[in-house]
């Protein structure tokens, strides 16, 4: 039976690991053998310093929005009957299974300077209420919470809907409100869920490529979209592999964190 | 002697420190019924597992039907098994669940329809092949997990707690049932169960089980009338178990409470024993002679359950003891307090090692 | 808890508020391209005057966005047929069987969803390109089921453990061996899980852009690439045309799949 493992392993050793593997040669090769020239290049030159600190405070912004919106989304599902919540999470499914193009160009048609937003901004208040969204910070912001909300719903739903509802209802019993259940006893359980979502949501934005691409402007470079000037425009592959290897490295942080708290929950799936 | 079924020797599983099993032996005779009786962590579903082929023993080797077959996969050993969660495989209709291990024999086509619906007679859901298991009752669902063992003739049936899921009622009657298959046709079964009257109800052979050892291995009547161990005394039905020092050299010895109870024909007893008796076998008996075989003593408390019921009388050296018998009109005038006179009858008196 | 008789507290009106403010936010962009899709003329128009399906047969007669949709159709095939193949035995393999290191060989083959995808794309990128076979179905078949295959074992894996391992080991000691009892018992129960697996992963794979972007080619273009392009460099009205079309599929997907889910819960 194990022996159905090997197709598996084979292919994604050759297509997955290899692939890697070739990306962090690259980032060490040279013309006289290894070296590490192309780090020190990435290290001397501000655009890297200013693209990953775009990158992480895009990423931060974004995910602390996607938590402040996410969290409600979660709880409201998590308080409905299993036939409501099947129905209403397809609100949440929707966007999840929607391509990333058009989640984009729905932004670039709602955000845009004559997008929906600012049309009606400006029917009702004049020229003057006009705002950019669009090609800058905010549009990449607002782009990129859309796209990661349904994976923080899933993770704080999950975790929610496992707590034991015997908890509340004893407290309920013993005469606390609402507002002191949630805070006292909700809350604090749905707190790794709420960890695990936000590692995750991180470790997501960190590696977007699409979303700062096509709604940000040219200070909202990210680090993906660095990799791509460097493959497409400056035809250098080395410096490209260099920076691929500091978002693999960037994003393992996060990843390893998130092994802490919710590895064992992946590998249970595999017993 | 009748051909023996299945026998393992040695047969023992550790699991790292923890021994689930320890070395067992036991036969089985051909068409017996016997069953492995036990509480949880007695090592009976260990055993069950062994025999069954899904777990490794760590020593020991074992026959079924004379063949070794310590080291053959579980679909080499011929055996039949049934589930407490019945296993019938959902998406396939009742007869498709049925004729499967005759399709895995490759038996032509009219044989199996055949057999199939021979099997669904004996157990009397001849009409039902055509449904989907999610449309019978539990009761009805094992009866055709139990067909789909007998189609096939396999050498041995084990049934791991096979009537656990059902309730009451329905196990009471599901027992008869199995026991009425099991003499018609004469198919050995090994039997699995924590439930003792079920055990006592349906086996040939009874072999309590105990922290993975076998405690004792005998008939019905054996087990529940000379149980050999406080274990085996207090697992099979209500006992009265008290401490018990020789008195004199004729073989009687005094119990906690004032009994006198003895001789006992088991040899070489040593000074202190532990004594069992059945509740059922302490009676009441008016106050006014004294009787031998006898202790007075004060009503603690009475327990009415329905058909029977169950006085505790304090007496002598401030032990209870209880009595259990049919419930008469008189029980219920019984009040605590009363002193009552407790008989019983010296045979019914067991020694415990 | 359910919906509960009496007032409502302040609490869970203010989380209703929230959560419909986050509902709206989440489908309104997919929704408002809609009806902009029924425009009659080469420009954005809100609100929509027509109903017209101008830009769907601009869509469907175009060459080029037809072609670039044909080759998505391919991949998206490929790529399914593929990563069901390779993924469904192994989450089977990794229920059924024990040995040493059967953690990190499943965190190995569930790692693409931890990693970048732009680092996937640049190594495809340049292991295929030094072999030649950057521009190809094959090698778009091949870089879309790095990332639909983990996908695929965990749906697999799901599945697995609702199917009771009992029906197993009764077929089996009933004489079974062991290709018998998966071809006889387990696959036909697996059969909705590896639908979903299957829809998913060829949703996946049609709607992947950045893997494709960088080992398509300027021939040989996905639907997504040729949109990617078609925003970044000028916005064809088309667009909202195709992502209508998209977001009923999408749609269509979701329901499908939240239906077989039912069925099983109810069955």
């Amino acid at each position: 039976m194990a022996v159905f493992l090997l197709p598996a392993i084979l292919f994604m050793a050759a297509t997955f690991l290899l692939p890697l593997v070739v990306v962090a040669y690259t980032s060490i090769s040279g013309e006289a053998g290894l070296t590490l020239e192309h780090y020190r290049e990435l290290f001397s030159r501000p655009l890297y310093a200013i693209v990953l600190k775009n990158t992480l405070e895009i990423s931060v912004l974004s995910t602390a929005l996607t938590l402040l919106l996410g969290y409600p989304i979660a709880y409201h599902l998590s308080r409905q009957s299993p036939a409501r919540r099947a129905f209403l999470i397809i609100l949440v499914l929707l966007p999840f299974w929607t391509s990333i193009l058009v989640k984009s160009f729905a932004f670039t048609v709602l955000l845009g300077h004559n997008g929906l937003i600012n049309s009606v901004l400006v029917s009702a208040l004049g020229s003057g209420a006009r705002i950019k969204l669009l090609f800058n910070r905010p549009g990449v912001i607002i782009g990129m919470t859309h796209f990661l909300l349904p994976f923080m719903v899933f993770t704080i739903l999950a975790s929610l809907v496992t707590q034991n509802p015997d908890l509340r209802r004893a407290a309920e019993i013993m005469g606390a409100g609402r507002v002191r259940i949630f805070w006292n006893v909700t809350l604090p359980l749905s707190m790794p869920g709420v960890l695990a979502g936000v590692l995750f949501c991180m470790i997501l934005s960190l590696g977007m490529f699409v979303t700062p691409a096509l709604l940000g402007g040219r200070t909202d470079l990210m680090i993906s979209n660095l990799v791509d000037f460097h493959v497409r425009e400056t035809l250098n592959w080395n410096v490209a592999a260099a920076v691929s290897m500091c978002l693999i490295l960037l994003t393992a942080v996060f990843t390893i964190m998130l092994a802490r708290i919710r590895g064992g929950q992946l590998l249970e799936a595999a017993r | 002697m009748a051909e023996e079924m299945l026998r393992f020797e040695g047969v023992a599983k550790r699991y790292g420190p923890v021994v689930a099993l320890n070395a067992v032996d036991l036969t089985v005779r051909k068409g017996e019924f016997l069953t492995l009786l036990g509480p949880s962590g007695s090592g009976k579903t260990t055993l069950l597992n062994v025999i069954a082929g899904t777990v490794a023993p760590t020593t020991g080797r074992l026959w079924i039907g004379g063949r070794d077959v310590t080291d053959l996969p579980s679909s080499e050993r011929r055996l039949g098994m049934v589930f407490q969660n019945y296993a019938l495989f959902p998406h396939m209709t009742i007869f498709e669940n049925v004729a499967f291990p005759l399709r895995v024999r490759k038996l032509p086509w009219t044989e199996i329809k055949r057999r199939v619906a021979e099997a669904l007679v004996l157990v009397r859901l001849p009409d039902v092949g055509a449904r989907k298991p999610r449309e019978l009752s539990g009761g009805q669902q094992q009866r055709i997990a139990i067909a789909r063992c007998l189609v096939y003739n396999p050498d041995l049936i084990l049934m791991d707690e096979p009537l656990g899921a059902l309730d009451k009622k329905l196990r009471d009657q599901m027992q008869l049932e199995i026991k009425r298959l099991h003499s018609n046709l004469g198919v050995t079964v090994l039997y699995v169960t924590h439930d003792q009257e079920e055990a006592l109800v349906m086996s040939d052979r009874i072999c309590l089980m105990n922290a993975g050892r076998i405690e004792q291995l005998g008939d019905p009547h054996e087990l529940y009338f000379q149980p050999k161990s406080m274990f085996a005394a207090d697992f099979l039905g209500d006992s009265n178990i008290l401490d018990a020092v020789r008195e004199g050299d004729s073989g009687l010895f005094r119990a906690h409470g004032g009994l006198a109870v003895g001789p006992f024909s088991a040899p070489g007893l040593p000074e202190r024993i532990k004594i069992m008796i059945r509740p059922e076998n302490l009676t009441t008996s008016g106050m006014a002679q004294a009787i031998p075989n006898s202790v007075i003593g004060v009503v603690e408390d009475i327990i009415f359950i329905g058909r029977v019921t169950k006085i505790r009388v304090r007496v002598e050296d401030d032990v209870v003891l209880t009595t259990t018998r049919l419930t008469t009109a008189e029980d219920l005038s019984l009040a605590p307090g009363t002193l009552v006179r407790l008989v019983w009858k010296s045979a019914s008196v067991v020694p415990l090692q | 808890m359910t919906q509960e008789a009496g007032r409502r507290s302040p609490l869970s009106v203010a989380v209703s508020i929230a959560a419909w403010f986050a509902y709206g936010f989440l489908v309104l962009p997919s929704l408002i391209i809609i009806p902009m899709s029924f425009s009659d003329k080469d420009e954005f128009v809100f609100p929509p005057q027509t109903l017209s399906f101008y830009l769907y047969e601009k869509y469907f007669f175009e060459s080029n966005w037809m072609a670039a949709t044909v080759e998505s159709l391919k991949v998206a095939a490929g790529t399914t047929t593929l990563s069901v193949a390779l993924g469904v035995g192994a989450a089977y393999a990794l229920t059924r069987t024990e040995f040493p290191g059967k953690k990190l060989l499943t965190v190995f083959l569930l790692s693409p969803i931890f990693v970048p995808v732009i680092v996937v794309a640049l190594g495809l990128y340049l292991y295929l390109g030094s072999a030649r076979l950057t521009g190809t179905t094959f090698a778009l078949v091949v870089g879309h089921t790095v990332v639909t295959i983990p996908f695929v074992i965990v749906t697999t894996l799901a599945g697995l453990r609702h199917i009771d391992r009992n029906l197993e080991v009764a077929a089996t000691v009933m004489g079974a061996s062991k290709w018998t009892v998966l071809r006889r018992v387990t696959l036909p129960l697996l059969r909705p899980t590896i639908l979903v697996a299957s829809l998913f992963s060829f949703l996946i794979s049609f709607d992947e852009v950045v893997i494709s972007y960088f080992i398509a080619n300027v021939q040989r273009q996905t639907l997504p690439v040729r949109m990617y392009s078609s925003i970044h460099w000028e916005i064809s009205p088309v667009l909202a045309a195709i992502s209508a079309l998209l977001t009923g599929l999408s749609l269509v997907v979701c329901l499908f799949v939240a239906f077989l889910q039912k069925g099983r819960a109810v069955g």
